[in-house]
């Protein structure tokens, strides 16, 4: 043991954990490798006994133990000191715990958590000798230690150990240029005292933050007190909240389809009592007739007066006007019988007969069947009313609930922040980050699987991008700028994460297919200050979108409202002439014009002053849009929507389908399979794009391809590349793989979408020669693969050849 | 067909003692099981299990009807039947075959009527008729077809062998014959795992419209 040690300085757990190390007699464990440490008290110790103990058992033993090596990490790394040097001793006590949990996970078969304690073991040793700023050291451990915590808990979760938090840890290790286990020394130098004070502030910040507020809504409170305060919420009662407020949503579409079947009963209620009216004068006039021939059979009826006032003048009425009057529910008066005596009654009572009883009793039932009826109606409408609010509430509550899954973007910046920090002070550069719309808020389950791939693009980016930017010459001590602006745009975030200067290439790749998962997109492109801006745009949330109800032909569609200025009429509402959206959707034929008659769609600034015409503008719905099955998916079709008659409505990424067209129409005119438009001097001179960094392969290449008769156009980037790829298209790109901006992958993976691209062929030409690199450029759509050095007469056969498939 | 013991106690005697001779009273059977050590009991419950006679149940299949014939499809592999009718949403960029999507649980699934698919005819592509909810990796496709009829049993060896002669084959277009696996009855019995997958490739891969 060292002789500075102190043990006063120690804390009690701290004395604890190096008894135990005492105690286990431990010898030789700053030398020793992971295979040497077999001890003869292990050897030697009974067998039986540990035969009784079952693999599950193992488990839970060392699990417990490493989860108390940890605990024990975490909590001496708090207890460190943020000095300029850190406190050796400590450092020594963290070092074996590091080796203990090296030992025992190399032991189980847990390689990656051995090789997460290795680099930790490693990783004090260079802090110690002082090779490794003191709190780019504490930072890097504490992710060190987070890396052991997530690899064991995956060991805890799925029974075995992912390898996930070694390769992001490994990826930081390169990121912060820190080289372990070699005898090389890492490149990352220390500053001056001035740089080592800012610098520590800012990270000093951001790990208070992150020890005081995991939700890391902390800062963002901080710069915007006037934010309303947060309350803590159990997630299990918030996840019941989302379950219960959809299931209440989902019951509208029933509740409004049970509507409909009643509003449908009623009308069929309707219906049968308008026929029971027919029946009922039907049934009185058939009644009324077959008294009518016993006063035909009696002459006498003519003259003789009928027993009752009311009768005779019905009567001389039917004889004035042709129709034969009944009193409902009354008694007529009966003709007397020949053998009947003229019996007056003095007091003109009614006498009724069975059937005008009946008569009587099915006119009232008649009534009352319709006064029920229109109590019904009255009470249906009623209840059509409430339930249109209580659907309207279901609504409201459901939106209510997604919000408090939206969090602001400013929850992801600080570890932005903190990794520009640490690259900007491990490449002694100056860096200066500046954000805009930090409170734009989106749903917390995005940010959570955006917030790596971000996060991974600053790192790659900045990773190799000292070496890729240009000399500044006098101007070196001009900070370069990073950016971020988030934008919302209806149900959408735009996020803009810029740099002023060119960055390493590498970083389409890992954020485009975590954005494809979120339903998003990335497009890369040169900004203003001549560097590289990547443009992403994802979704809000998962809530309800606010949208335009169209019909184009048989399809019923839905468009953002975020994507609509208004609507308008007529072929020359906007600037240019209006697009037709059946053409767009790919449903209408391209000789279609637009009507005068169809209103149009005036599209939000940004998108070209472009209009869109629909047939028709049915209304605005709000519903939930789910993305759609990868099969079923469009390119322009954003997702789906269902509404309460369990109809499918697509939602239209209106953007996105005028892209698509656009690109169409380029791929007609430029594609020269499609088209007989290529001249002869491109036929006989075909153009090749050169692709690479170096200067003397562009140089000695285009010599090369001058002299045997080929067109070539220089790109010194990806970036660069891409540009002129999409300005003037050649047949043949030959391309290198490490490149600055964007590299040879990233390159491949942005031109599959652009369907104008599709035409050209590529040849990589690399000095990777690994089948590895070989068999991830063909997957992403290269034609040929040569590498460097290559002999001038082997890539003019390739592109022979190529060219002549 | 395998012979497999008829009781637990013959497996048992011929497992454990080897040459002696059988013993079929219960008495005996327990007395030896309290003998034997744990490892020794677990291994003659884990031999045990391995003779337990698995009764081979032939799969059921649904007859479907359509306009040109019949074809069998397993049950196993269906999730609903929905009658018509049935509210289909046209999207753009699909095979002939699909007349659009629906609502189907929440979800929205493709929509396949089976006779189009299966002939290659695109004269009459229906929209009507029994919708068949058929499970394919992890979600649903409808199929469409006229009618459906009675669930037959049938086991593996039951079903004639595809012959493309075969009358009950001609009106299937040449290029799906592939994905009929036997004929019962004049029915062709489906590979809906084949059907299926081949349709959602077909439905992805039309989507590059532009």
């Amino acid at each position: 043991m060292d002789d500075s040690f102190n043990q006063n300085e120690l804390s009690a757990e701290d004395l604890a954990i190096l008894q135990a190390f005492d105690a286990m007699e431990m010898v030789g464990w700053e030398t020793g490798s992971p295979g040497s440490e077999t001890h003869d008290d292990i050897a030697t110790s009974p067998l039986a006994e540990q035969d009784i103990l079952s693999p599950d058992d193992m488990l839970s033993l060392f699990v417990g133990e490493v989860n108390e090596d940890i605990t024990k990490i975490r909590h001496a790394l708090q207890n460190l000191d943020m000095d300029e040097t850190l406190d050796r001793e400590r450092l020594q006590v963290l070092q074996r715990a590091a080796h203990k949990i090296k030992g025992t996970a190399g032991a189980i078969g847990c390689t990656s958590m051995s090789s997460i304690a290795q680099h930790m073991e490693e990783l004090i040793k260079v802090i110690i000798q002082g090779a490794v700023v003191p709190f780019v050291g504490l930072n890097v451990l504490m992710q060190t230690a987070q890396a052991l915590e997530m690899t064991l808990k995956s060991v805890v979760t799925y029974g075995h150990e992912s390898s996930a938090p070694l390769a992001e840890l490994e990826a930081e290790y390169k990121a912060l240029n820190i080289v372990l286990g070699s005898d090389s020394q890492p490149a990352s130098v220390p500053l001056d005292d001035e740089e080592l004070s800012s610098v520590r502030i800012a990270f000093k910040a951001a790990w208070e933050e992150e020890r005081t507020s995991p939700a890391g809504s902390l800062k963002a409170r901080q710069e915007h007190p006037s934010a309303t305060p947060f309350v803590r919420v159990d997630v299990r009662h918030f996840e019941r909240l989302v379950l219960h407020s959809e299931q209440l949503t989902d019951l509208s579409a029933p509740l409004q389809n049970a509507q409909a079947e009643v509003e449908k009963s009623l009308q069929e209620l309707h219906v049968a009592q308008t026929r029971l009216h027919q029946l009922e004068n039907m049934l009185s006039n058939a009644l009324s007739q077959n008294m009518q021939p016993k006063k035909a059979s009696s002459p006498a009826n003519e003259e003789r007066p009928t027993s009752s006032l009311v009768a005779r003048i019905l009567h001389e009425s039917a004889l004035l006007s042709g129709h034969n009057y009944q009193r409902k529910g009354k008694k007529t008066a009966r003709p007397l019988q020949a053998n009947e005596s003229v019996n007056w009654d003095a007091l003109e009572m009614d006498n009724y007969t069975k059937n005008d009883v009946l008569m009587h009793a099915f006119n009232e039932a008649i009534a009352d069947v319709a006064t029920a009826s229109a109590q019904l109606r009255l009470a249906f409408d009623q209840l059509h009313r409430l339930t249109s609010k209580h659907i309207d509430q279901a609504n409201n509550v459901r939106n209510d609930t997604l919000l408090l899954r939206l969090a602001p973007i400013s929850t992801l910046l600080a570890r932005i922040e903190r990794a520009i920090t640490m690259s900007a002070s491990a490449q002694q550069r100056q860096i200066q980050f500046v954000v805009e719309g930090e409170t734009t808020e989106i749903d917390q389950d995005i940010l959570e699987e955006l917030k790596h791939p971000l996060l991974q693009l600053v790192r790659t980016c900045l990773a190799s991008s000292s070496e890729a930017a240009p000399s500044r010459g006098e101007d070196d001590t001009v900070a370069d700028r990073i950016w971020l602006y988030a934008r919302p745009v209806g149900n959408e975030v735009t996020i803009e994460l810029g740099f002023s200067q060119a960055v390493g290439g590498g970083a389409i790749e890992g954020v485009q297919a975590a954005l494809h998962h979120l339903h998003g997109s990335v497009s890369v492109g040169r900004n203003l200050e001549g560097g590289i801006s990547f443009h992403l745009r994802l979704p809000r949330s998962q809530g309800a979108v606010q949208s335009l109800l169209v019909r184009v032909g048989d399809y019923r569609l839905m468009v953002p409202f975020s994507q609509v200025q208004r609507i308008g009429y007529g072929v020359q509402a906007g600037a240019q002439p209006a697009l037709v959206l059946g053409i767009l959707l790919g449903c209408a034929d391209d000789q279609v014009t637009p009507e005068a008659t169809h209103p149009v769609l005036v599209l939000q600034p940004g998108a070209l002053e472009r209009t869109v015409q629909v047939d028709e503008v049915l209304g605005e719905v709000e519903l939930v849009v789910k993305p759609l099955a990868p099969h079923v998916q469009r390119p322009g079709i954003a997702g789906a929507a269902i509404d309460g008659m369990g109809n499918v409505l697509l939602m239209v990424d209106i953007f996105e389908l005028i892209r698509h067209y656009d690109t169409h129409q380029r791929v007609l005119k430029t594609n020269p399979l499609l088209h007989e438009s290529t001249s002869t001097t491109e036929k006989v001179h075909p153009t090749v794009l050169i692709a690479d960094d170096s200067v003397y392969i562009r140089r000695s290449l285009q010599q090369t391809l001058n002299h045997a008769g080929y067109r070539v156009l220089e790109a010194r980037d990806g970036m660069e590349a891409l540009e002129i790829l999409l300005s003037k298209p050649p047949q043949v790109l030959v391309l290198d793989l490490e490149m600055p901006n964007l590299n040879g992958y990233d390159l491949l993976s942005i031109m599959h979408t652009h369907a104008e691209l599709a035409h050209v062929k590529i040849i990589m030409l690399t000095s990777r020669s690994s089948e590895k690199h070989k068999g991830r450029a063909f997957e992403l759509g290269a034609h040929g693969y040569l590498t460097k050095p290559c002999a001038p007469e082997t890539l003019l056969e390739a592109l022979k050849s190529l060219l002549t498939r | 067909m395998k012979d497999y013991p008829t009781s637990i106690s013959t497996s048992f005697d011929h497992s454990l003692s080897g040459s002696e001779p059988p013993s079929n009273s219960a008495a005996d059977q327990s007395r030896k099981l309290e003998q034997l050590r744990d490892d020794e009991f677990w291994e003659y419950a884990r031999k045990l299990a391995e003779l337990t006679p698995v009764v081979e149940q032939p799969e059921e299949y649904l007859t479907c009807t359509l306009s040109q014939g019949q074809c069998l499809i397993p049950l196993a592999s269906l999730h609903e039947v929905v009658r018509s009718p049935h509210r289909i949403a046209p999207l753009p960029a699909v095979p002939v075959w699909m007349p659009g999507v629906l609502a189907w649980r929440g979800e929205t699934i493709a929509v396949v009527d089976l006779e189009t698919y299966l002939t290659g005819s695109t004269l009459d592509i229906s929209r009507d008729g029994m919708l068949l909810i058929a499970k394919y990796a992890d979600f649903a496709i409808g199929l469409l077809v006229s009618a459906i009829g009675m669930a037959v049993p049938l086991s593996a060896e039951g079903s004639l062998p595809v012959n493309r002669d075969h009358p009950a084959v001609a009106w299937c277009h040449p290029a799906r014959t592939g994905y009929i696996k036997g004929i019962q009855d004049q029915a062709l019995v489906l590979n809906v795992d084949l059907v299926l997958g081949d349709m959602v490739q077909e439905i992805g891969s039309a989507a590059s419209y532009g």
